[in-house]
């Protein structure tokens, strides 16, 4: 076991070394000298020195991106180019709306997705099953933003009850907050709703078929007895993988849905930095997006080996 | 965006899919036909835009946000556009989009993922591993992030989009790829294409490239609906593609600002995407269900059933009448029992079984004759789409089983009437400790949680298991200890009736003995009849007092063990026995002094040969120090049970796997470690011209896309496999198929056809063919008929003798089963943990043995005990 945790720290520690040196070449070295970006090329020579000292883009490009590293593992991201805010506030801030929005979405789709996806593999011969699984697949479908207009449409628009947009902090009113945030967390987490209930139902299928569920019967469980105590857990296995895995890309996801509904999240940050140029400010945002990323797949690969006795012994 | 599929997708649900040449009809399959026409509606759209559209998709007219009317079918945007023009123009771009992100995962995807896929299953893995690792990181970077960096740096547009979620969708493909090779490589098929000396790079285009088409494909699919979604949010974002080139992203962005007012804006462009997507996506499960190996499975039992049927004359079954009526009520009756699919296909028809107290009865037949359909319709336990009619009666218990609901009979199931499986390795829940297990098996009918968890331990303690072994998960318990724990399932609450389906089946010979015995003192302990289901005869003969035999689906005879064994009355019976019977090899004479044989220079000679294998954490020694010697025209029998490292040696005897110490010389080509130098420098080539290999199972050793005459074939395709004079030409190469086809008793017609129409013994004389077709001089034989059915593995051992007589072969034949050893071979080694025990000659092995392993070897094999 800690062998197989220490040779999945080393593979993560790795990861995140490439993935970062790649996103500092790609938004760091790439789009040339920053100094110049923002003077202009009609700087002198001096003001342009004078602004890489400032904002610690002179030496060498290793060093650099190594100070960079640094400030992300200590919490101190620098300021702006572009606005001369500080990023790591900025950031933090950012993280928490996205978050909370992220996992009110996943809770919402798991609410739906378990038993909906349960009851179509359980049905899957019959009308309903089929017709579950009909409305899942047209679920999948249909992109989350076009979710978050028609919502907007019909619950702010029409009958205007809920805001068409905004946030409000859990702290700053804890009612306000529950009304900003429903819609876009019903538009992010109905599609992953549909997602998921293809995952559950394809998880229990696979599980109605295990010879184990039969000798659960055969000493005496009914069929709903057996799929309930022996069935959901074992399916439960591959479903959390999958959680953790869309979680990931509900974060991305949440980059739309944060611009319908104009939530002052880590997406809406991301595109405001991209339309001012801000290119340090979309460096660090894809920074930690790409963190948190890794570390939820670092994750996923930890608790699948947690849950399942056959490959905590064995690795 | 966030869309993924459920099984593609899924980490570590990747599966190769063998494609089912089946004759289906897309028809068959709804998903399929819908997302081809949705697919096909979407691209008919994108080229008619090309040339026409009603109205310029760009071009603003006066009549701003117009409702959909008679003139503008869906429509106009606030600069007085057409809606429909512009959807029809938009889908150029999508599909645009798709097209090209797709191509660039799969065209760097399927490559890496290839070819991590073969190092991995050559042994390398460190390669293997460090490719995956590094597509890996790419997961890091989510195609729909990386197309919002790369528009940042290099400016937003079609082009940047598409390479972006290009790029993000490789790491998908290098997945699928790798895991449908690997499974791909792990076949026998491809052993067998290794054996007959094809290089890795035709192994790769031949048989891995076709067989993960059908995965690749279905990856394709799934992604472009990905793509279609990222494209459209791009677009939504103003990242994608730029103003004025319609796109349906950008349309549902600027439709925005008009909810309440224009919502046809927003809903058109809207369900364009969905449409667009949904098709995708269905034509991706679709492809998946028309490619799933499970219906090739199907078309191979049918092929079985007809083999038998074919061959089996005898007296209408229906009329079969018991010898002994049973005077004592039965503790099971099953009676005129009829099983059928909702197809109408009957599965078992008019069959009755009878169970005295105390009694144990045989019911026995091959694959598909119905056997575990019995004993499940007696649980209550069978399968979706299939009805059972007719009547089954436990002792105590009044009225007709089949009548009642799933919550009466769970009731009696585990208290009354129990069963114990086939396959302990999947019988027993992996995420419980068996402990619990058993004690569930309590609980359920009522005993207190504390008294049965108590009993379970005293049961498990019963039933031969260590201490602990409650505490303990499934996996940690060997095959014959989990049968152990599914038999303390079973009896924990004394039923009056214990069904056992092949309960011994998937064990060792010395622990079928051992299990059998403790199933047989426990079972009359308690008093429970016995319904015991099996396919071997010599089992039934050893356990049980009366037998049932059923031929597809039907009883054609019963009676006492003793008389029907003696003296059986149907042809099928008869013919049963005597496949069942294999006598030993009617030896020669055998001279006194050394025989031209031994004056010989031995063909395959091993010297003191251990293989030790680098598992995780610890080394594994499959080989121990192993010598033998096989003369030309031996019959050689390699003798043990799983793990005794019988298989390890075979490959390495062949080419297929390298020693770790000691001297491999086969056919004049020395094998051992080092002398094959690093790059298999020694003429491998010469070795497998000489020597060729059947593998154990028939289902998984032929390409199942490719025709039997091109499997026949294959081997010769390798010139350096062609002897001097051997057919070198394409039609020298069908004579040759054709010949050999003919001596393996299949009809000509056969080359034309694929693997999945044959049964298991046809295919199994196909790889007969394979490996006979170069003319070698030793034939390798693993375990060739343990996945057939007893009437057919007389026949295929009867066909190798016969084969080996006529091309002048050595026969080097592997066996868990001494009786198969005995009735082939004149010479046989016993393996037991890497070791040879003892060797010599068969008949003085089996008569004489001197090991203490060969003679309890020997005394747990059932005979068949015939009155």
């Amino acid at each position: 076991m800690l062998r197989h945790l220490a040779s999945h720290v080393v593979q993560l520690v790795a990861t995140l070394l490439v993935a970062t040196a790649a996103i500092f070449v790609l938004l760091r070295v790439l789009p040339g000298d920053p100094a110049v970006v923002a003077l202009g090329l009609d700087a002198s020579p001096e003001a342009l020195a004078a602004w890489r000292a400032e904002h610690g883009t002179d030496g060498p490009l290793v060093e650099q991106y190594l100070r960079w590293i640094g400030g992300l593992l200590t919490g101190d991201l620098g300021t702006s180019y572009v606005t001369s805010q500080e990023l790591t506030p900025l950031i933090a801030d950012r993280v928490q709306v996205t978050a909370l929005l992220v996992l009110l979405g996943m809770l919402v789709a798991l609410v739906v997705a378990v038993p909906v996806g349960t009851l179509a593999a359980v049905w899957h011969r019959n009308a309903g099953g089929v017709t579950l699984s009909a409305v899942s697949q047209v679920g999948v479908a249909v992109p989350n933003f076009l979710v978050g207009v028609l919502l907007v449409a019909v619950f702010a628009v029409r009958l205007g009850w809920l805001p068409s947009g905004g946030w409000t902090a859990p702290a700053d009113g804890f009612g306000e907050f529950w009304r900003h945030v429903l819609l876009p967390a019903v538009a992010l987490g109905s599609v992953q709703a549909a997602i998921i209930t293809r995952y559950v139902r394809s998880a229990v299928l696979e599980i109605m078929r295990e010879d184990f569920l039969r000798t659960a019967r055969a000493q005496g469980l009914t069929f709903t007895g057996a799929l309930v105590r022996h069935g959901l857990r074992n399916a439960g296995v591959p479903i959390v993988t999958v959680v953790g895995v869309q979680i990931a890309s509900m974060l991305i996801g949440a980059v739309v849905i944060e611009r319908v509904f104009a939530v002052p999240g880590l997406g809406s940050l991301l595109l405001d930095s991209v339309g001012n140029r801000d290119l340090l400010a979309v460096q660090s945002v894809v920074a930690v997006l790409v963190v948190l990323v890794v570390l939820l797949n670092f994750l996923v690969d930890l608790v699948y080996t947690l849950l399942d006795p056959r490959l905590r012994r064995a690795s | 965006m966030t869309a993924q599929d459920p099984v593609a997708g899924a980490p570590g649900a990747v599966a190769a899919l063998p494609v089912a040449t089946g004759r289906r009809t897309p028809w068959a399959h709804p998903q399929l036909l819908l997302g081809a026409v949705l697919v096909g509606l979407v691209l008919l759209t994108a080229l008619v835009s090309l040339v026409w559209t009603p109205f310029d998709p760009e071009h603003a007219g006066a009549e701003r946000l117009l409702p959909p009317g008679p003139e503008h079918l869906l429509g106009t945007d606030r600069f007085g556009r057409d809606v429909l023009s512009q959807v029809m123009a938009g889908a150029q771009i999508t599909l645009l989009v798709g097209v090209v992100a797709v191509g660039i995962a799969a065209v760097v995807g399927v490559p890496v993922g290839v070819l991590a896929g073969m190092l991995q299953g050559a042994g390398r893995r460190r390669p293997a591993t460090l490719i995956m690792r590094a597509s890996d990181i790419l997961l890091a970077f989510p195609g729909l992030l990386l197309a919002i960096v790369l528009g940042a740096v290099y400016g937003a547009g079609t082009l940047t989009a598409m390479i972006a979620l290009g790029i993000g969708s490789i790491p998908a493909f290098a997945r699928v790829a790798r895991g449908g090779t690997l499974q791909v490589v792990r076949s026998d098929y491809v052993l067998a294409a290794r054996a007959a000396n094809r290089p890795e790079l035709a192994v790769a285009v031949r048989h891995v490239l076709p067989n993960i088409a059908g995965t690749v494909l279905v990856q394709c699919s799934v992604n472009f609906a990905i793509a279609v979604l990222a494209e459209a949010g791009l677009s939504f974002l103003g990242l994608g593609t730029a103003p004025p080139t319609p796109s349906w992203g950008r349309m549902l962005q600027e439709s925005q600002q008009f909810l309440g007012v224009a919502d046809h804006l927003a809903v058109v462009p809207g369900v364009a995407i969905a449409v667009a997507v949904l098709g995708f996506n269905l034509l991706g499960d679709g492809l998946r269900d028309v490619l799933d190996p499970r219906l090739a499975g199907v078309a191979a039992e049918r092929a079985d059933a007809a083999a038998r049927a074919e061959r089996v004359p005898g007296p209408d079954p229906r009329t079969v009448t018991p010898r002994d009526a049973a005077a004592t009520p039965p503790a099971l009756e099953v009676r005129d029992l009829d099983v059928r699919t909702h197809g109408g296909r009957a599965l078992l028809s008019g069959v009755s079984v009878r169970v005295a107290p105390g009694e144990r009865v045989g019911l026995i037949g091959e694959s598909g004759s119905g056997k575990t359909m019995t004993a499940l319709a007696a649980l209550g336990l069978l399968p979706d789409g299939v009805t059972a009619s007719g009547h089954v009666g436990l002792a105590g218990v009044p009225g007709n089983l089949l009548e009642r609901g799933e919550r009466e009979l769970a009731a009696l199931r585990g208290r009354d009437v129990s069963m114990v499986f086939q396959e302990p390795m999947t019988a027993l829940d992996p995420l419980v400790r068996v402990g619990r297990q058993v004690a569930e098996t309590m609980t359920l009918h009522g005993t207190g949680r504390a008294a049965a968890r108590a009993r379970a331990a005293a049961l498990l303690a019963e039933v031969g298991l260590p201490d602990d072994a409650a505490r303990r998960y499934p996996h940690e318990l060997s095959g014959g200890q989990r049968q152990r724990v599914v038999l303390a399932m079973a009896l924990a609450n004394d039923p009056a009736v214990l069904v056992a389906d092949e309960p011994t089946t998937a064990l060792d010979v010395t622990v079928q003995r051992q299990v059998l015995d403790l199933m047989l003192r426990l079972a009359g302990e308690r008093g429970a009849g016995l319904l015991f289901i099996t396919h071997d005869l010599a089992v039934v003969s050893q356990v049980c007092e009366r037998v049932v035999v059923l031929l597809d689906g039907v009883v054609v005879e019963e009676g006492p063990v003793a008389e029907v064994f003696a003296r059986p009355r149907h042809a099928y019976t008869r013919r049963l026995l005597a496949a069942s019977a294999l006598e030993p090899r009617a030896t020669t004479a055998e001279p006194a002094g050394p025989t031209a044989a031994e004056h010989a220079e031995a063909v395959v000679r091993v010297e003191d040969v251990t293989r030790t294998y680098a598992g995780r954490g610890r080394a594994v020694q499959a080989l121990r120090g192993v010598s033998l010697e096989v003369r030309p025209g031996q019959r050689f029998g390699l003798v043990g049970e799983s793990g005794s490292g019988k298989s390890t040696l075979l490959r390495i005897v062949a080419g297929l796997d390298e020693a770790t110490s000691g001297r491999v010389v086969t056919a004049g080509v020395d094998l051992s470690p080092g002398a094959r130098g690093r790059r298999g420098a020694p003429p491998l080539g010469d070795v497998r011209r000489a020597l060729q290999v059947v593998f154990q199972d028939p289902y998984g050793s032929l390409d199942p896309r490719m025709t039997v005459g091109d499997i026949v074939a294959e081997p010769l395709l390798n010139p350096a496999n062609v002897r001097e004079g051997g057919p070198a030409t394409a039609s020298a190469r069908r004579a040759a198929v054709r010949e050999m086809l003919a001596a393996v008793g299949l009809p000509a017609n056969a080359a034309d056809r694929y693997p999945h129409q044959f049964s298991g013994g046809q295919r199994q004389r196909i790889a007969i063919a394979r490996a006979l077709v170069c003319r070698p001089r030793v034939l390798v034989a693993d375990e060739p008929v343990s996945a057939l059915d007893v009437s057919v593995r007389r026949q295929v051992l009867d066909l190798l003798t016969r084969l080996a007589d006529e091309h002048d072969l050595t026969l080097l034949l592997v066996s868990h089963d001494l009786g198969v050893v005995r009735h082939v071979c004149d010479h046989v080694a016993v393996m037991h943990d890497g070791l040879v025990v003892e060797q010599g000659p068969t008949a003085q092995v089996y008569d004489d043995p001197r090991d203490a392993y060969t003679r309890r070897l020997r005394e747990a094999t059932p005979r068949l005990l015939v009155g």
